[in-house]
């Protein structure tokens, strides 16, 4: 993409239930958050999306000195020289419809989980996948594609150089359906296999079919090569939006290549600043970055270390509560700090799935929706780790890859009542390891950063290191396997203001150490023998400096797995002291 | 700020859009009378092929196969018509096994798509063709009350309306439904047992309304041949007034279930009709509107949740609740003249 000059830019995020407007501009010579409004997404039938993204900029330009907006409504482009206006718009979306996927390969574990990683990383329905198995009944597999009606084919198998007689079995067994279905509900069919059949695939299927041809998921074993795909994909989930829902393409029009799914964007952004991630010289392990992303109606995950990355998107996670999904309400149950009973639990789970914009009025729906958080969390971790081997993660056990910075965003983790809440939920979730920096994207600015990064990588650069993006707290783990209540950590903290101190971590522990903003500190950790926070190995203790947050320090002694006493009392009184512990 | 509707009421025009998912022949003209279960439209979808490898028949190499083709792709075929042959010292001929239309051929095979499957749309409710969709459908209008619900397993029917008790206040029982007749659509108050609804297929029973159901059941009843639309939700809430009146007037009367899922985009939600009716019909709401003073509402959380109440304020201060987070509220009278504050977010205006 051709590098954009630009002093102002607007950027709009399309959620399922909020539409948020971003100021973005040129402040002592570098661009920042210059203000941040939301209002309701107006989706539904007779609406039109424009309405929510109008409601948001006046909403903000009535509450800034920004002018955005002419008295008639439209947006004023470019910007004057009195700072009305905005250069440029970009637009990211997480919302439903989702186009419905058919995914075709050779065999599950190669090709076949190439696709899947590379649906599961953009918001799309998967209908079914089929591996090379099916061939055998070529008249079967006809009619099952007819009948599913997908929105889109993806066609993936055979490393360059590679197997071709199944692919070429693929192609002749595509063509016959591609002639039979209805021209009006033909869906686009996209291949992404072995290069040398592109030539065939051109031949026997442009005539019949929106042919779009990509690199190779999976050129090598083992190598994934997902990028182009996502970006063809990620254009396609664009252009079915714009179909399906009213005011879609008057947006897009305004931010015009500068668009994507929020999915996208936060996949491309982590990767970039996986590959700016130093590798700590004082640890051992190659350290990277993770963004997670809770909204009323998606979850998303994003982790890369050294330019290894992955992303998952799930979508709708009311059909699992309707479906009465019994290990959810157990979970949900075991992690509510309330004393409620799993009826209330499942009543209040189900009737939040028939109405997901509903925010909670009560400390008993606050304390479900956040364990229920929890739950989305644990769940979207584990589906990356499946997706990307190199991401380590045990159910029970969390997360044993280290990451220096995890970003958090959306609506249900940035809109906690205070920002223990969110750390808490972050935590149990992910049952970190080694020392980690949480940082909260309060305006859910990174994926629209990364579809602007092309166009102007400055920008980005700039505004991660703004105060838009604040420090919540930086955690360090200390995994040990000696009983509770034993000391597993001695932690002393100097600080430049003055107070010196040192503590004793106990197994079990959630403690927190105040390091106020403006403040900076050095923690010197000496942990026994049994104890590994991340330095290295078992007993290997180090120094750390910090500058302050809201958070502080959060030091994580409550083992892995988090351990919960098994009766109700006990664990409520555990839930509330750890809440109470981090000020909650 | 705009919040969703749910429509309750108890004499309105109702229009519902029935479309295809691909084009095809609408079956009805515009004035036509429709039931619930008769077919507006419906397109031909293909369904099986059969592959027939001439190249191997005739004894041939794949590329040279071709030549020896008979037919036109397009061309209807009969059993035993022939699609392929090849003179020489030994003539040799290939006829096809089945009935079709020939569709393709390449590299020594011919495809011959041999059976098509009807999709169709149904009409839904009871009512009269309003207009016709050229290849897609029509639209069907009715004036009459109309109840929408939360849930719905996605299911159609019609049958007399039998209300089981006034107030909608009890749970279903076994013994409820001793005496009851084939067909009827029930409406109670709250089924929380496997046993009722085995007992409503046994009874062959139209359809169940409920005011709320045990989410447990949920399972099952999508499994279950008639349609169960859920008015209220998945606890034990207080009956809403508006449509017990509405039950209540129309008992004995034909009504139709829609019990289909939710759907934002298209604007659906799961409900029941009432043809007919007395006095001046209202207009339908718009799927969602702006939240105003003077307007019925139905909290959706809270300890008042599902309790209908009039907004009686609104506010451009936010407020804080009991769970810390702070919400445009709209303060509201409840039925017994209570008044609170819910997040405006949280409410669902009724009419």
């Amino acid at each position: 993409m051709e590098r954009q000059f630009f002093s102002k830019l607007l950027g709009l995020d399309l959620g399922n239930v909020n539409t948020r407007a971003s100021i973005m501009g040129v402040r002592d010579e570098k661009f920042c958050l210059l203000d941040s409004e939301r209002a309701l997404t107006s989706l539904g039938q007779g609406l039109n999306l424009g309405t929510g993204a109008g409601d948001a900029m006046r909403q903000l330009q009535n509450r800034s000195s920004h002018i955005l907006l002419e008295k008639s409504g439209k947006l004023i482009m470019p910007s004057n020289s009195g700072g009305i206006g905005v250069d440029k718009v970009a637009l990211t979306t997480s919302l439903g419809p989702l186009p419905r996927i058919i995914l075709l390969g050779l065999t599950a574990s190669g090709s076949l989980q190439a696709g899947r990683n590379l649906v599961d990383s953009l918001s799309v329905t998967l209908l079914a996948s089929f591996g090379m198995d099916v061939l055998v009944n070529e008249p079967y597999i006809i009619a099952e594609l007819l009948h599913a009606l997908p929105e889109l084919l993806i066609l993936t198998g055979g490393e360059d150089a590679g197997a071709e007689q199944a692919l070429i079995r693929w192609i002749d067994v595509l063509r016959i359906y591609y002639s039979l279905a209805l021209h009006s509900i033909k869906p686009v069919f996209l291949y992404a296999g072995n290069p040398q059949l592109e030539n065939q695939v051109r031949r026997r299927l442009e005539p019949v079919a929106k042919l779009r041809i990509t690199a190779n998921l999976q050129p090598h074993v083992g190598e994934l090569d997902l990028n182009p795909a996502k970006v063809i994909l990620d254009q396609e989930i664009l252009g079915f939006l714009k179909n399906k829902l009213p005011g879609m393409a008057a947006l897009s029009a305004y931010s015009k290549d500068l668009e994507g799914t929020k999915a996208f964007g936060l996949d491309r952004m982590v990767r970039y600043l996986s590959l700016k991630s130093p590798s700590d010289q004082s640890r051992s392990k190659h350290t990277g970055v993770m963004a997670i992303d809770v909204g009323s109606v998606n979850t998303l995950i994003s982790a890369g270390i050294s330019g290894k990355s992955g992303t998952v998107v799930k979508s709708y996670w009311q059909e699992k509560v309707i479906d009465q999904n019994h290990h959810l309400l157990e979970f949900v149950q075991r992690w509510t700090g309330l004393a409620i009973t799993s009826q209330q639990i499942n009543h209040f789970l189900c009737h939040y799935a028939l109405n997901p914009w509903i925010v909670p009025e009560n400390r008993m729906e606050l304390t479900i929706m956040q364990a229920f958080t929890r739950f989305r969390i644990k769940n979207i971790v584990s589906k990356l780790a499946f997706n990307y081997p190199w991401l380590r993660y045990e159910d029970h056990k969390g997360l044993n890859t280290h990451f220096e910075s995890i970003i958090v965003s959306g609506s249900v983790l940035t809109g906690a009542p205070n920002s223990s809440q969110t750390m808490l939920m972050l935590l149990d979730g992910l049952q970190l390891q080694g020392i980690t920096t949480v940082i909260v994207d309060k305006h859910h600015l990174l994926p629209l950063l990364g579809i602007i990064a092309d166009a102007a990588p400055v920008l980005p650069v700039h505004m991660l290191g703004s105060d838009a993006f604040e420090t919540l707290g930086t955690v360090v783990t200390a995994v040990s396997d000696v009983p509770i209540g034993k000391i597993v950590l001695t932690v002393r903290v100097t600080t430049d203001a003055g107070k010196d101190y040192s503590l004793d971590i106990i197994q079990g522990e959630l403690r927190h150490l105040v390091i106020p903003k403006g403040v900076s500190a050095v923690l010197e950790f000496k942990p026994t023998q049994r104890t590994d926070i991340g330095f290295g190995s078992y007993g290997l203790g180090g120094e750390l400096r910090v500058t302050g947050s809201a958070l502080g320090v959060v030091v994580d002694a409550r083992g892995r797995p988090i351990y919960l006493p098994e009766d109700d009392d006990g664990r409520i009184e555990q839930l509330q002291r750890w809440q109470w512990m981090l000020g909650s | 700020m705009i919040v969703g509707t749910l429509q309750r009421a108890k004499l309105i025009k109702i229009t519902r859009k029935r479309r295809l998912l691909l084009p095809g022949r609408v079956l009805v003209n515009e004035g036509d009378p429709v039931h619930p279960e008769d077919v507006i439209a419906e397109a031909l979808l293909p369904d099986k092929v059969f592959i027939l490898d001439i190249a191997k028949s005739l004894g041939l190499e794949p590329d040279q196969a071709g030549q020896c083709l008979v037919r036109q792709i397009g061309e209807s075929l009969q059993p035993e018509d022939i699609i392929a042959q090849c003179e020489g010292a030994i003539p040799r001929l290939v006829r096809t096994p089945i009935a079709g239309t020939l569709t393709e051929y390449h590299q020594g095979k011919v495809v011959i798509a041999t059976r098509q499957t009807v999709v169709n749309i149904k009409a839904g409710m009871i009512g009269t063709i309003a207009e016709v969709i050229p290849e897609l459908g029509a639209i069907v209008s009715v004036t009459g009350s109309l109840l929408q619900g939360f849930w719905g397993n996605a299911r159609v029917g019609s049958g007399l309306l039998k209300v089981m008790e006034p107030d909608l206040d009890s749970t279903l029982a076994v013994s409820d439904l001793a005496s009851l007749e084939a067909g009827l659509l029930v409406v109670a108050g709250m089924c929380s047992s496997v046993d009722v609804l085995k007992a409503l297929e046994e009874k062959k029973a139209a359809g169940l309304i409920v005011k709320t159901i045990t989410p447990e059941l949920i399972p099952i009843i999508l499994d279950l041949s008639f349609p169960v639309l859920v008015l209220q939700g998945f606890s034990d809430l207080q009956p809403d007034p508006v449509s017990i009146d509405i039950l209540q007037a129309r008992n004995g009367e034909i009504a139709c279930i829609n019990a289909c899922p939710k759907d934002i985009i298209n604007g659906q939600h799961p409900e029941l009709i009432i043809p007919q009716g007395k006095g001046s019909p209202a207009e339908e709401k718009d799927f969602k509107e702006k939240l105003e003073i003077g307007q019925q509402v139905i909290l959706l959380s809270g300890s008042d949740i599902g309790k209908i109440g009039e907004v009686s304020a609104l506010s451009d201060e936010k407020m804080q609740f009991d769970s810390g987070l702070v919400f445009e509220a709209a303060e509201i009278r409840l039925q017994n003249g209570e008044l609170i504050h819910v997040p405006c977010q949280n409410l669902l205006i009724i009419g």
